[in-house]
């Protein structure tokens, strides 16, 4: 709790720090570090029921779609709005047809809705199809920081939600849907509800996350916004910050970015073998992820 | 002691020379994971090396990987513009990337040398910014360039196509102007969607059987390009032209007997008959130990060679006055000759090279062979092929 307070707080203060001639290169990167940390925490929230999800870059991609097609009429708050619902509502409608299949078969049909998503974006006569669709700057540009405070705001509401339902009862309920259904049953704890509760929460975050990134690029193209690397990066970070946590997703976001873009510049070439090592490596040596550092010192509960 | 002072103005001299010397950083900013990227990297690194030999200026290039995503690039631009704090950056070769770096580079005002980016979307993006040079022709000349062929395949007693597309952007982006333009110079058209790296085309392949194409005519990525060679045979499709339009072509493809007599477009070959070029490919074998088949190597070349020569003329780091240089410059190229105009839409001011640069090419003994246009062919175009 306050390890994310304090990353919370060092995002937001950020731009008003002495980092000289790094400043715009720094505050550029956090803002896609944020997006994809806000994304992990979004994909760690259905991960505590239990369900591994691959529809997550579907969902960012369907927010970052509906957001850049609404923010022309409707203004950049009310259309990011728009992307998150759009996003928590496709995932309403693929949990009612799948969240009773578990493991590898959800997997499965959340990959196959990823693809589904994909090809009528492609193929839809309003998104620009294969050609790409130009989305306008948060604010039409007018605040030149505007952008990366959406990014802290979307990554805080992730954290703060992620927190709040750590603390909630649904926390009880989603640990014992994951550890198993059939005893949570007995509980009294209504699965399938809990698990398409926490769909829903999770796949509006990851629009949320989405509508802010296409208003970060400008440009949003089928294979980018749907690309199944960004559902994989989802599922990576929580592994290698810490599954089930709040600061697992959130540091795991931050480190990873960075230490992608570090290994990027100084590197150049063949940075992704340096880039996989340490992930494998860790994966092998910290198997419950950064966060179990945090535990074995004895430091709060994450 | 005349000796000692024989040294001494040498030493000045050449202390002289460096001070004249006009030094400039420039940005690069590719997807140097990538075949093309890494191919335009090495074309860049050459022609920077050309120009720094020459002594008048000296470029100095600060490399960075776009990671070929627009959230890598984002980034990675800023850090160039305010971290080495460069006025020139040499990059864009994906149309998606380069239209996401459309605003930090009028934030940042670089003079933009762009490579690739050939989407019109980009030269949209980009119409309101006067130090954007698109050396790369755009899409409609592609488009343009592989119509003028087409007419001529017509007049040669063409007149079915079946069309193969592959259903991401890449294929299906220009599928229905293509379509359209086909039937208007005459062809009845099939075409067909499938899905790249399936390696299973005997289906489709079967069924378009029954149209009698003239030529198959197939938009997809290398690794489409072997099974639709051995599975046009094997079902004894019998067209009289395989062509074929991925972005690059499988490596060693030309040492495959299935590759004879199948045609495709490229900007430039290693074959090509002119002076530049057979300079630039032995620079690249001298350098690189290897001849590249990419063109996007040449292509890198050029806009070094082109910015060394503004830069010699303004005289000075100045990118206004690097750019007005720039849009001067007139130069024999490996694709051929080069000076800047006004895009054809209007749109953009500074456009290099448009359809005239691409070229046909078939597979021909083991090698790819340049045969139409009629002017830069090297063999005679062998139609109707033997497949």
């Amino acid at each position: 709790m306050i390890l994310v307070g304090l990353l919370l707080l060092v995002a937001l203060v950020l731009p008003g720090l002495p980092l000289g001639e790094w400043r715009a290169f720094l505050l550029d990167t956090a803002q896609f570090a944020f997006l994809i940390s806000a994304l992990a925490l979004a994909w760690d929230l259905l991960a505590r029921t239990g369900q591994l999800s691959l529809a997550h870059g579907a969902f960012f991609g369907l927010g970052a779609y509906a957001a850049a097609l609404a923010a022309p009429a409707l203004g950049t708050l009310p259309a990011l709005l728009v992307g998150g619902v759009v996003a928590g509502a496709s995932s309403l409608f693929l949990g009612l047809a799948t969240l009773r299949l578990h493991g590898m078969y959800f997997a499965i049909a959340t990959l196959a809705f990823s693809e589904v998503m994909r090809t009528l974006v492609l193929k839809a006569p309003f998104t620009g199809g294969a050609i790409g669709l130009p989305v306008q700057p948060a604010f039409g540009g007018a605040f030149p920081l505007g952008g990366y405070y959406l990014a802290v705001g979307v990554l805080a509401l992730a954290a703060g939600i992620s927190l709040l339902l750590s603390r909630s009862r649904l926390h009880y309920a989603m640990a014992a849907t994951r550890q198993g259904e059939a005893v949570a049953r007995v509980l009294g704890v209504p699965v399938i509800r809990v698990k398409l509760l926490a769909f829903m929460i999770s796949a509006f975050l990851a629009g949320l996350a989405g509508g802010v990134y296409a208003m970060k690029t400008l440009f949003l193209s089928p294979y980018d916004a749907f690309g199944l690397g960004r559902a994989v990066e989802a599922l990576v970070i929580p592994i290698f910050g810490g599954l089930y946590t709040t600061t697992g997703p959130l540091l795991g976001g931050l480190i990873i970015v960075s230490l992608e873009t570090w290994l990027r510049l100084r590197i150049g070439e063949g940075y992704l073998v340096v880039y996989g090592v340490i992930l494998v490596l860790t994966i092998l040596f910290l198997p419950r992820g950064l966060v179990s550092l945090f535990h074995r010192k004895g430091a709060g509960h994450a | 002691m005349r000796k000692v002072w024989m040294v001494l103005l040498a030493v000045l001299g050449l202390a002289g020379l460096a001070l004249a010397q006009t030094t400039v950083r420039v940005g690069v900013l590719l997807p140097i994971s990538t075949v093309a990227g890494k191919a335009a990297l090495n074309g860049v690194q050459l022609g920077v090396d050309q120009v720094n030999a020459g002594g008048k200026v000296k470029i100095e290039l600060v490399v960075v990987d776009d990671g070929n995503a627009p959230a890598t690039a984002v980034p990675a631009l800023t850090k160039l513009m305010t971290v080495d704090r460069v006025d020139i950056v040499i990059g864009g070769l994906a149309s998606g990337v380069t239209f996401a770096l459309s605003g930090p580079v009028k934030q940042y005002q670089p003079l933009f040398l762009c490579i690739g980016a050939a989407s019109s979307v980009v030269e949209q993006a980009f119409s309101d910014y006067n130090r954007f040079f698109h050396y790369h022709p755009w899409d409609y000349h592609n488009v343009a360039a592989a119509l003028e062929f087409f007419k001529y395949l017509y007049d040669s007693g063409a007149r079915r196509v079946a069309i193969l597309y592959e259903d991401g952007p890449f294929g299906s982006a220009g599928i229905q102007t293509y379509r359209q333009q086909l039937e208007r110079q005459g062809y009845t058209v099939q075409a067909e969607p499938f899905k790249s790296g399936s390696g299973s085309f005997t289906a489709i392949l079967t069924r378009l059987k029954g149209f009698r194409p003239d030529i198959l005519y197939w938009i997809g990525y290398d690794v489409d390009a072997l099974p639709i060679a051995a599975q046009t045979r094997q079902v004894g499709l019998e067209p009289k032209l395989i062509y074929g339009a991925p972005p690059a072509w499988p490596t060693g493809f030309e040492k495959n007997n299935l590759s004879n007599d199948i045609a495709g477009m490229t900007a430039w070959l290693p074959s090509v008959a002119n002076n530049e070029s057979r300079r630039f490919v032995n620079l690249y074998r001298r350098k690189f130990g290897e001849v590249t088949d990419e063109y996007m190597a040449p292509m890198g070349y050029v806009i070094a060679l082109s910015l060394g020569r503004a830069l010699e003329a303004a005289g000075s780091t100045d990118k206004d006055r690097i750019a007005a240089e720039l849009a001067k410059v007139q130069m024999d190229t490996p694709f051929g000759p080069l000076s800047f105009k006004p895009s054809d839409t209007g749109r953009t001011r500074f456009q290099g090279f448009n359809q005239s640069i691409w070229l046909q090419f078939q597979y021909l003994e083991g090698s790819r062979r340049p045969v139409f246009p009629p002017n830069r062919a090297a063999r005679p175009l062998r139609f109707p092929g033997n497949y």
